[in-house]
């Protein structure tokens, strides 16, 4: 593993240098115009001028546009629950890694783009908007990178970045100066996860207490209408076919009726707890806790919480941390003979 | 009397065709009794139960579903009952969240035992009486 000491302006010279020796088509990060910054996907090197590559915004998971990429080559500058979701998505097959380059760093929280207008990523800045942290940012345990092919290191470095590699051939041609985060960066990483294991503590008990009621559950619930976004913008949901979209799950009005008739009556749109509870089972051992669906629902639905909880119920009990590693087989793909025998 | 005691279950109840399947017709031809509460779905394999099945028969209001296939290292397809316990395992972190935990069972049965089939079925069909009728059934708010 090599390590550099690099400033966030030499960023650019690193991405350049992918594109220029055409280890890359392209690269997708972040770039200010004139009305935001905007994630975007840069093939000449020319107009990487203006990138904001650390800019603390998601406004989506790009993991999702990701899966079943072809045969172009990219790289990605992502958030670290985005780099999860593109591990996840390499070990249920659905990402051809040895055409993504991955780089991610430190993360100290994003903003939604609709909330908080980005002038300048300067740290006061950011600081100055911190109350308005997207909430699942606030209660995120994973919030430096997880294994990637670039990543960069902002928590306990005194100066600029440090990135770190161990595919030096993607550096080749750069002149960096090797370096290291400073001693302490361990204990600051831990301040900031102690603080948001309380929130995810308060924020988990209080679902726990919802859900576990038949009408807290409804309570929770009754306002979705089935517009399946939550599911559209999950990286982790990623079948080709949902269920929900097949003549079972999709029901037409004739079947609405025979649907009505069993029971004489059939709420509309049907299935709402079957469609979540249906994803809780299939996404649950993958989620990386992104908060993607909450953001994206129209009827402000708190899936988050919902998410937070069985995500940490499923994967701990397997011993598993959703896209952390390449090479962990998935939980639910492996098994051990002498293992729940009770 | 009150409803819990008047109250007879419906039960769905996934078994492999090669072990438990089995060993439902063998309690039959023995003609060993169980409650008649549980209404039987043949599977090729414990495995093939995906979690989901579940999920709809419990939000339809269906008071338990079991799950059984061969015993562990006796699977037909060598290793698919080691794969369905690891679901089932899954769901139950899921379903105790929403207080839906205790209506699922999942338990091996060989081929060659009637008894137990018949113990399995009326022990599921009694703790499911404890519990009382699944409270989706009334529920169609969602
Ligand atoms: S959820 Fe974590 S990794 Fe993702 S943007 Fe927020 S702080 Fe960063
Ligand atoms: S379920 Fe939600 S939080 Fe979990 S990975 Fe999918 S979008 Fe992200
Ligand atoms: S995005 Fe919201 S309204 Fe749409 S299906 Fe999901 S929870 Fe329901």
């Amino acid at each position: 593993m090599a390590t550099y000491k690099i400033q966030e302006k030499e960023l650019q010279s690193v991405f350049e240098n992918l594109l220029k020796k055409n280890i890359v088509e392209g690269i997708m990060v972040q770039k200010k115009g004139e009305h935001g910054i905007f994630p975007v996907l840069i093939t000449d090197p020319d107009l990487l001028e203006g990138i904001t590559p650390s800019a603390p915004l998601f406004s989506f998971n790009r993991a999702v546009l990701l899966q079943n990429n072809g045969c172009r080559k990219l790289a990605v500058v992502v958030n670290p629950c985005e780099a999860r979701a593109i591990n996840e998505l390499k070990k249920l097959n659905q990402i051809d890694m040895d055409n993504l380059i991955v780089i991610s760093g430190d993360c100290l929280g994003t903003f939604d783009p609709k909330d908080v207008q980005m002038d300048s990523t300067s740290p006061e800045n950011i600081a100055e908007k911190k109350s308005e942290l997207r909430t699942a940012c606030t209660v995120c345990e994973h919030f430096t990178p997880p294994e990637v092919d670039i990543a960069i290191y902002g928590i306990g470095v005194d100066g600029g970045l440090v990135l770190s590699t161990d595919r030096e051939e993607l550096l080749e041609g750069l002149s960096l100066t090797p370096g290291e985060p400073s001693a302490n960066r361990d204990a600051e990483i831990k301040k900031i996860l102690d603080e948001h294991l309380a929130a995810k503590e308060k924020m988990v008990s209080g679902i726990s207490e919802t859900l576990s009621t038949t009408d807290g559950t409804i309570e929770l619930f009754k306002h979705c209408i089935r517009c399946d976004n939550c599911r559209d913008v999950c990286p982790i949901c990623y079948c080709k076919v949902c269920y929900f979209q097949t003549p079972l799950g999709d029901l037409k009005t004739d079947d609405m009726v025979n649907q009505a008739s069993i029971k004489g009556l059939l709420r509309i749109p049907p299935d709402i707890l079957f469609y979540h509870l249906t994803r809780n089972i299939h996404v649950a051992p993958g989620c990386v806790e992104c908060g993607a669906c909450e953001e994206a629902c129209p009827r402000d639905i708190p899936l988050l919480p919902v998410w937070k909880a069985l995500a940490s119920d499923v994967q701990s009990i397997f011993d598993y941390i959703a896209g952390m590693e390449k090479e962990v087989p998935l939980p639910l793909v492996q098994f051990k003979e002498d293992e729940f025998e009770d | 009397m009150d409803e819990k005691s008047d109250f007879e279950p419906r039960i769905l109840g996934f078994l492999c065709n090669w072990c438990s399947y089995a060993g439902a017709d063998l309690a039959g031809v023995s003609r060993f009794q169980y409650p008649p509460n549980v209404r039987i779905i043949r599977v090729m394999c414990s495995s093939r139960v995906d979690p989901m099945y579940i999920v709809k028969a419990l939000t339809d209001g269906i008071d338990g579903v079991l799950v059984a296939g061969c015993h562990p290292g006796d699977c037909h397809y060598i290793e698919g009952n080691y794969r369905a316990r690891r679901r089932m395992v899954a769901l139950d972190q899921i379903l105790e969240r929403y207080g839906l935990k205790d209506r699922v069972f999942l338990e091996w049965v060989s081929a060659s035992e009637g008894k137990r089939f018949a113990e399995v079925i009326t022990h599921v069909t009694e703790e499911i009486k404890k519990l009382g009728p699944n409270p989706h059934k009334k529920k169609w708010e969602i």
